[in-house]
């Protein structure tokens, strides 16, 4: 109800603010050239009105690559190869899960996240270690994670089928 | 006959006229009885009395805190030096040549590769016995390329014994670290009998002779001075009685001392007598016990000490403060030598050996350890607290095992002194300005929670008002991209490329005034993405964008991070006038940096009780608070706050090629400069400003910037590596309209999009492939 009102006072300064808006490119010329440079270099773009306070970058401080082109989006994710110690971590929690010693096998598993935080296996094993343990919320949880991290297919089902064997138990 | 009567007569005849005398004899032998049941009581009230405290807990020992172990594996990101200086920490020495002992390291170079050998010293940590052994690691370009052991047969990993980093214990404590009879090398335990009490194995708690010559020595110097006390009289004392002197004490040390030797072995009454002898005072703490003794002036193990060393320990049981090596070396030295020669006078110690240890100087390392990391202290004493009484913490000798890691302490400490340097030259801050200028900071496993390290205050080793988890500020644009998160969580309603209006905002309150914000600048910018709202932190834009979902539903939205905190839904919150501390903060930005999960911060792994049985672990725990879309927009708007908006100034000191994910924060006046992001590995959170909230020099972008930039560096730059989630499609943007257009059209820029809700294009673009 408050932004109704709120709309109606924004409308009626509609066509003074588009002038405004207009003439503030206008005034920095940059922003003007930022839609006819090809491609973007959106770390050049021009520093626009700010709510935060951004003091200038002094140019004798510029990298050399400044202007270099950045690339728009993030980086494809190049797996990191899973260490052996984390294997071996992993292998260890699964002959302590085996013997029952389940607490045991979750402290191994974490030591192997720690090593290898990407790995979709280690948080597999540690949410079937959570199951075991009676913590269907926390092996919910922990499958989900393991779901985002580029599961193998096969990684990818075994995660899924303990995300609704762990909703099951809830 | 005759002679028996008479006898019996005359015997008769004498009780008859001495009466009095049954009574005296009926009534001596009364008293005897009498005397013999209550000596009897009063020796089974001693004994009782020494069961009690010997079988117990004899000593209260205050809660042991440790740093993160450092686990070495083949792969690992580290270089020599840094693992050095680990094993320096934990006070590996510089071995001898040919030397192969517990708690020694050599390092050497050939050509690219760099080798350190050392000998571990095995710890039992809460998940097995990790074992004293042999190790080589070699090192290529900052990483271990081999872990072998003594045979060359190579190790999956290792771990070194974790760091003490402070203890729980109350203001004037005693502290000890016990050892067992087994632990202590022969020529200490050889020394101590032979210098103390020669006869141990032989007397049954008192030595005649000791107490012959203690009556002749008090005789002579007509006061209480000398007690001839065996160790099991000296053990008696500390562990029983007060400390004063006199008559009375020394009659219930006797019979303790018979009762003790009586009910327990030599060896029992030894161990108790290392454990518990007073060695030095440390400030508030009393050093107690060959164990910790070993490790406070010689920071090494008690296992690990050399003769002369051990010498230099009994050397001062005679008086700990007047034989004081560090306030009194030459007479340490002198008593030391004495009983060096006592030894050799027994046959304990050859002539050679003796010349050889008292050939060596005094080296004493003194590490005065109270307290070494205050900061990450109190973390851990206020997540303990919830769960253990004090009285548990400072008595029952708890062993806390943390996430500290002393390598990320010191590398944010090293940005903190850097970060000044430099802000300090471009505000061209004077020293007053420089002195008032206070920060906090907290480094996380962007992972999984973790905390690493902790800066409190300006000088980070000060125990004092811990500000990363003390002081609550204002956090300003901070908060933006929550706000902007609860949009993007709603993709039917908005995405990056939805334009928001930075234009004057007039809130009607319910008070009847009315709240109009305005941009830093003064200006506004009209219709804009938002994406360029956010990256330019445009206050208008973002209280438009706020009001538009609704501040019940962000406080509603907010309230479900990691923020134990109500909210009250006032439209002043949509531009951060909210009090957070680093610490809270931290756990806010958490989220995003652990891919949209909430994972709350963890100091505490471990806690295990004094017989090392495991009391408690403290788990890994996430809740997935974004779906894996909304964490991959926020976490590309955030890099692009680094990129082009009021985080740039960042990549004068990070790697250009390195992304990094991070959001500025200024309070009104610059009360308060914050900065939150993180990298692939990292979450880092700085706040600066003045104790007493007067506004500051800096804003977020020009003060705490500069030293999370070179945290994010020194911590090692990780940079952040995304697969696009397979909720996730990005698509090319017209930014002066956010609608979609093609990859070749001037000025058109791809973002990413829940997959089925990417804006609209014109059909005439998209078909055609003009531009619009």
């Amino acid at each position: 109800m408050h932004f109704e009102s709120l709309v109606q006072s924004v409308k009626a300064i509609m066509i003074t603010r588009n002038l405004a808006v207009v003439s503030i490119c206008l005034s920095v010329t940059a922003c003007a050239s930022k839609y006819v440079t090809e491609p973007p270099t959106v770390a050049d773009r021009p520093p626009l009105l700010s709510g935060d306070p951004q003091p200038p970058i002094e140019p004798a401080l510029n990298t050399p690559g400044r202007s270099s082109i950045e690339p728009a989006t993030l980086p494809p994710r190049i797996p990191a190869p899973t260490l052996p110690a984390a294997v071996n971590l992993r292998d260890q929690a699964a002959n302590a899960s085996a013997a029952g010693d389940h607490t045991r096998a979750v402290g191994l598993l974490e030591r192997a996240l720690r090593i290898s935080p990407e790995d979709a296996q280690t948080y597999h094993d540690l949410a079937s270690n959570h199951l075991a343990m009676n913590q269907p919320q926390q092996a919910l949880q922990l499958a989900r994670r393991g779901l985002t991290l580029n599961p193998t297919n096969p990684q990818r089902s075994a995660l899924e089928q303990l995300v609704s064997r762990s909703q099951a138990s809830l | 006959m005759t002679s028996s009567l008479n006898k019996t007569l005359r015997l008769k005849a004498f009780i008859a006229r001495h009466k009095w005398l049954l009574g005296v004899a009926v009534l001596l032998l009364l008293l005897a009885v009498v005397a013999s049941m209550l000596a009897a009581r009063s020796m089974a009230t001693l004994d009782a009395r020494i069961k009690e405290v010997f079988d117990g807990p004899k000593w209260s020992i205050p809660a042991r805190v440790y740093a993160r172990p450092l686990e070495l594996y083949q792969g690992l990101q580290v270089d020599a030096v840094t693992v050095t200086e680990e094993l320096a920490r934990l006070g590996y020495k510089p071995a001898a040549s040919q030397s192969n002992r517990a708690g020694e390291f050599t390092l050497s170079t050939a050509g690219e590769q760099q080798t350190l050998k050392f000998h571990t010293r095995g710890f039992k940590f809460a998940d097995g016995f990790e074992p004293a052994r042999q190790l080589s690691l070699s090192f290529q370009s900052d990483r271990v390329s081999a872990l072998t052991d003594n045979e060359g047969n190579s190790v999956a990993i290792a771990r070194l014994e974790p760091q003490v980093i402070g203890r729980i214990s109350p203001a004037q404590t005693e502290d000890r670290l016990l050892v067992s009879l087994e632990q202590l090398p022969k020529g200490l335990t050889d020394a101590l009998l032979a210098v103390e009490d020669p006869k141990f194995y032989q007397h049954n708690g008192l030595s005649f002779r000791g107490i012959a010559r203690a009556i002749w020595v008090n005789i002579k110097e007509r006061r209480f001075a000398q007690g001839g006390s065996t160790l099991t009289q000296q053990l008696v004392k500390n562990l029983f009685l007060t400390r004063e002197r006199s008559i009375k004490r020394k009659l219930t040390e006797w019979p303790m001392a018979i009762a003790l030797e009586r009910r327990y072995s030599k060896e029992e009454i030894l161990q108790a007598f290392v454990n518990e002898v007073f060695f030095a005072q440390d400030k508030s703490r009393a050093i107690h016990g060959f164990g910790l003794a070993s490790l406070y002036f010689f920071d090494k193990p008690v296992q690990e000490l050399e003769l002369h060393e051990s010498a230099l320990l009994v050397a001062l049981l005679k008086g700990p403060s007047y034989y004081n090596p560090l306030r009194h070396p030459q007479r340490a030295t002198e008593r030391r030598n004495l009983v060096l020669r006592i030894l050799n006078r027994e046959n304990l110690l050859s002539t050679d050996d003796m010349n050889a240890a008292i050939a060596q100087p005094l080296v004493i390392a003194k590490v005065s350890s109270d307290n070494q990391q205050p900061a990450y202290l109190d973390l851990v004493k206020q997540q303990l607290s919830q769960e253990y009484p004090t009285e548990d913490l400072h008595k029952n000798g708890l062993s806390i095992f943390t996430n500290f890691d002393p390598v990320a302490q010191q590398q944010l400490e090293l940005a903190v002194q850097q970060g000044y340097q430099q802000i300090a030259a471009e505000k061209s801050l004077t020293q007053p300005q420089i002195d008032k200028l206070q920060i906090a900071s907290v480094v996380t496993r962007a992972d999984n929670g973790e905390v690493l390290a902790i800066v409190g205050g300006k000088e980070a080793r000060f125990a004092g008002f811990n500000r990363a988890l003390g002081a609550t500020r204002q956090v300003g644009s901070l908060l933006k991209p929550f706000i902007y998160a609860t949009a993007l969580e709603q993709p039917e309603k908005y995405n990056l490329a939805t334009l928001v209006d930075d234009a004057p905002v007039i809130y009607q309150q319910r008070n009847g005034n009315t709240w109009s914000p305005e941009n830093y600048t003064g200006e506004s910018l009209g219709p804009v993405m938002l994406l360029d709202a956010l990256t330019h932190s445009l206050n208008q834009a973002s209280v438009n964008l706020g009001l538009n979902i609704g501040l019940e539903q962000v406080v509603e939205s907010l309230e479900r991070y990691n923020l134990n905190k109500s909210i009250d839904p006032l439209p002043s919150l949509l531009l951060g006038a909210l009090d957070l501390s680093v610490i809270e903060v931290a756990a806010l930005y958490q989220s995003f940096a652990s891919s949209g999960f909430n994972t709350p911060l963890r100091a505490i792994r471990e806690v295990q009780a004094s017989d090392g049985q495991l009391l408690q672990r403290y788990q890994y725990r996430l809740q997935q608070r974004l779906d894996d879309a909304t964490a991959h927009q926020v976490t590309y708007a955030l890099q692009h706050v680094m990129r082009a908006g009021t985080g740039r100034r960042a990549y004068r000191t990070i790697p250009r090629d390195t992304y990094v994910a991070g959001k500025s924060g200024t309070s009104n006046e610059q009360r308060d400069s914050w900065f939150a992001g993180f990298d692939a590995k990292h979450s880092v959170v700085v706040w600066m400003g003045h104790d007493d909230n007067s506004p500051g020099p800096v804003t977020g972008s020009s003060g705490a910037l500069e030293v999370w930039a070179r945290a994010i560096v020194n911590l090692g730059a990780s940079s952040l590596q995304f697969s696009v989630p397979p909720s996730v499609t990005y698509a090319n943007i017209n930014p002066a309209n956010g609608q979609r257009t093609i990859a070749n059209c001037p000025g058109s820029v791809r973002l990413p999009f829940h997959r089925n809700h990417e804006p609209a294009g014109s059909a005439e673009t998209l078909l055609s492939g003009s531009c619009n």
